[in-house]
């Protein structure tokens, strides 16, 4: 069984997920190992890829579902958590 | 000899007024050949693909070098391109495309965006559009290296004029860089990252001249005003005099607000004014830094609520977006107003509202009082997080409050709030005042009775006019009825501010009536000190202020209060103003209100 850790948190910043977030999140998901997803009702994103991320179409407010299944999972799913919390500093 | 002055109007988004030579970009041509390949060619194709993808990769890495650290924002354009060249997606896309069906890179990639198009379009939403925009950029850019054609580069001469279809972000710094004097596209909209680049560089900038290109050739001289959007080809020797002119003021004025916007607005008989922020989300704040804000006094919450009416219920949201603003924010006074929602954007347990009068409806404080458990998350979230920062100097109001028994409800919810989280543990600070907002014609007629109940008032110009004359501003068959100066209204704006004067608080106004130079003389004369209005007035809002004398203005003010029309009034003022203010305030178009 492999480790899967999995955490929501809130988009706070005022134009989604656009491009600049977009940028700054996978920066941080490729640095794990990990394999990262992220999730907005139906839709699951490949955390690593921008283009992904951009396809969410994440809005502000709305809420995503992190969740990453590997070696460095929950340190991973902890940081961005983080990040997506902060507002990416916008 | 061509026709001269013709005249295309666009949408200004950088402002600035630039004098130069067009310099014509025509669409790029982009290569699509499409054809099937056989099974020994998918790796040759690949390997198209991946030299491009290095190719276009490099070119925007020397971009960046050329642009240094200098420019932010767009250099974090191009990371965010050529991140989308590497995405993993995309080229798992691609290849499979090429392998899958068996054709050539160049209509796989056409096949990918038709597919990135469909994800994108799904929702609409100008913000999403733009991120279609970036990856077709980015896409363009692989076609063209697939085919060699990106061997050419724009080198305009600098006091060139860029008139082009649209613009990518790259070409945008491109000629930015080349100190172009001003562009001008076709197409694009005022959120895009063309625009954004340019406000970088300060580049005057225009969008939407729809057919100006059918109009324009290489080296015709043209005149761009980013303010109004005006464009004029082959403009006659008056217009290019006048447009000098014009540039001269602009560039004297605009120094002169920013070494004044930092000091205190004093008038010439030395009576100090207080100029606050007006507030949408914590990312405007930096704004308001730069702008000479004093404070934040209005700071506006709805956004919490719009989105997730589940998430809103939660205190811990309230909580963080106000330690955030806190934070954020390192100055004077910050003022939370409680949400103020119209019943139809709310869902509630019965579902959305659908009242046939929503103005007048289920709305702001009525909603709030209506449903205390969300009422009481914002204000323990917002009691919470300033018991963490309690040096900061918190201030919350409530909206549309018509009545002493609403007001007293509301703080009753206050009060409770407080009482819960001291029992529960939390140090709570002193160091915050309550307030109401003023912004309904039987609140204002009851304002001495308020005064005892708060620490200060925020007048809501908006509302306030809206309810008192009966004329929603955005009905276009009335809005010529909305009128500011009309005397109902100042009349009740000179009740108010006494009622708050004699009872010893606080009395700050936060509605658009403040950015109107004659607006806010009239409620300063009425003994207003304190303003607060979007960070891009406040430099121009205290500069007004510095060329007044209180005691005039006082003079003229209740003089206004006795004519019978907002049109005396208004000739009134600049009469008696005009020609000492002109400059600075009375803009030349003449027909805009505001100070800007």
């Amino acid at each position: 069984m492999s480790n899967t850790h999995e955490k929501d948190v809130v988009l706070v910043n005022e134009q989604g997920l656009h491009t600049r977030p977009a940028r700054i999140l996978v920066e941080k998901t490729t640095r794990f190992k990990s394999e990262i997803e992220i999730i907005l009702n139906d839709y699951v994103a490949n955390g690593k890829s921008i283009m992904g991320l951009l396809g969410l179409l994440a809005y502000k407010g709305c809420k995503l579902k992190i969740r990453a299944t590997g070696e460095d999972a929950e340190e991973a799913v902890k940081e961005i958590a983080t990040l997506i919390e902060s507002g990416f500093d916008e | 000899m061509s026709e001269i002055n013709i005249f295309v109007s666009g949408k200004g988004v950088v402002p600035g007024i630039s004098i130069g030579r067009a310099y014509v970009v025509q669409p790029r041509l982009v290569s699509n050949i499409q054809r099937n390949i056989s099974e020994g060619e998918i790796p040759i194709e690949i390997q198209r693909f991946n030299i491009a993808i290095d190719k276009s990769y490099e070119q925007l890495e020397a971009l960046k070098q050329k642009i240094g650290d200098e420019y932010r924002d767009p250099g974090h354009i191009l990371e965010a391109h050529q991140m989308m060249l590497k995405d993993e997606e995309l080229r798992k896309d691609v290849i499979q495309f090429i392998s899958d069906r068996l054709i050539n890179v160049e209509w796989a990639i056409n096949l990918v965006m038709e597919k990135w198009e469909k994800i994108f379009l799904r929702v609409e939403n100008e913000y999403f559009n733009e991120r279609l925009s970036d990856l077709r950029f980015v896409t363009y850019r692989i076609l063209r290296n697939i085919s060699g054609l990106e061997c050419f580069s724009h080198d305009p001469p600098p006091d060139a004029i860029v008139i082009a279809p649209e613009l990518s972000p790259v070409e945008t710094i491109q000629f930015c860089k080349n100190a172009v004097t001003a562009i001008v596209t076709e197409k694009g909209g005022a959120t895009s990252h063309t625009v954004i680049i340019a406000k970088s560089f300060e580049i005057p900038t225009v969008i939407a001249a729809r057919g100006i290109l059918d109009l324009i050739k290489n080296g015709d001289l043209i005149l761009v005003n980013g303010n109004t959007g005006e464009v004029i080809i082959n403009p006659d020797v008056n217009h290019v005099r006048e447009y000098r002119r014009r540039m001269i003021k602009i560039l004297a004025m605009e120094q002169n607000l920013i070494n004044e916007s930092h000091t205190a607005a004093v008038t010439m008989d030395g009576v100090e004014l207080t100029v606050y922020a007006n507030v949408d989300f914590a990312e405007e704040i930096e704004k308001a830094i730069t702008h000479g804000a004093e404070g934040i006094g209005l700071y506006r919450t709805e956004f919490l609520f719009l989105s997730n009416i589940n998430e809103a219920m939660n205190e811990e949201l309230h909580f963080r977006d106000t330690l955030n603003l806190m934070e954020k924010w390192k100055g004077g006074p910050i003022t939370i107003r409680t949400f103020d929602l119209g019943g139809d954007k709310f869902p509630t347990e019965g579902g959305v509202l659908n009242e046939p009068n929503p103005a007048l409806g289920l709305r702001s404080i009525r909603l709030a009082l209506k449903n205390r458990k969300l009422f009481k998350a914002q204000i323990r979230g917002i009691l919470r997080a300033h018991s963490s920062m309690p040096e900061v100097k918190l201030k919350i109001m409530f909206p549309l409050i018509s009545s002493w028994d609403e007001l007293n409800e509301a703080k009753d919810v206050y009060y409770e709030c407080m009482e819960e989280l001291t029992q529960e543990g939390h140090e709570l600070s002193e160091n915050i005042s309550i307030g109401t907002m003023i912004e309904l014609p039987s609140a204002c007629m009851i304002s001495d009775i308020l005064a005892r109940e708060v620490d200060f008032f925020s007048i809501g110009s908006n509302d306030l006019i809206q309810y008192s004359l009966a004329v929603d501003r955005a009905n276009e068959n009335i809005s010529y009825l909305y009128r500011p100066l009309h005397p109902g209204v100042l009349r009740m704006l000179k009740f108010t501010i006494d009622s708050a004067l004699n009872a010893g608080i606080e009395v700050s106004i936060c509605g658009d009536m403040a950015t109107m130079p004659i607006g806010a003389l009239i409620l300063m004369g009425f003994g207003l000190r304190t303003f607060s209005v979007p960070p891009s007035f406040i430099p121009h809002l205290k500069k007004m202020f510095r060329q007044v004398s209180a005691a005039e203005i006082k003079d003229l003010s209740e003089q206004a209060l006795n004519m019978a029309s907002h049109h005396d009034i208004s000739e009134f003022f600049r009469n008696k103003l005009g020609s000492r203010l002109q400059e600075e305030i009375w803009p030349e178009e003449g027909e805009q209100d505001s100070v800007k």
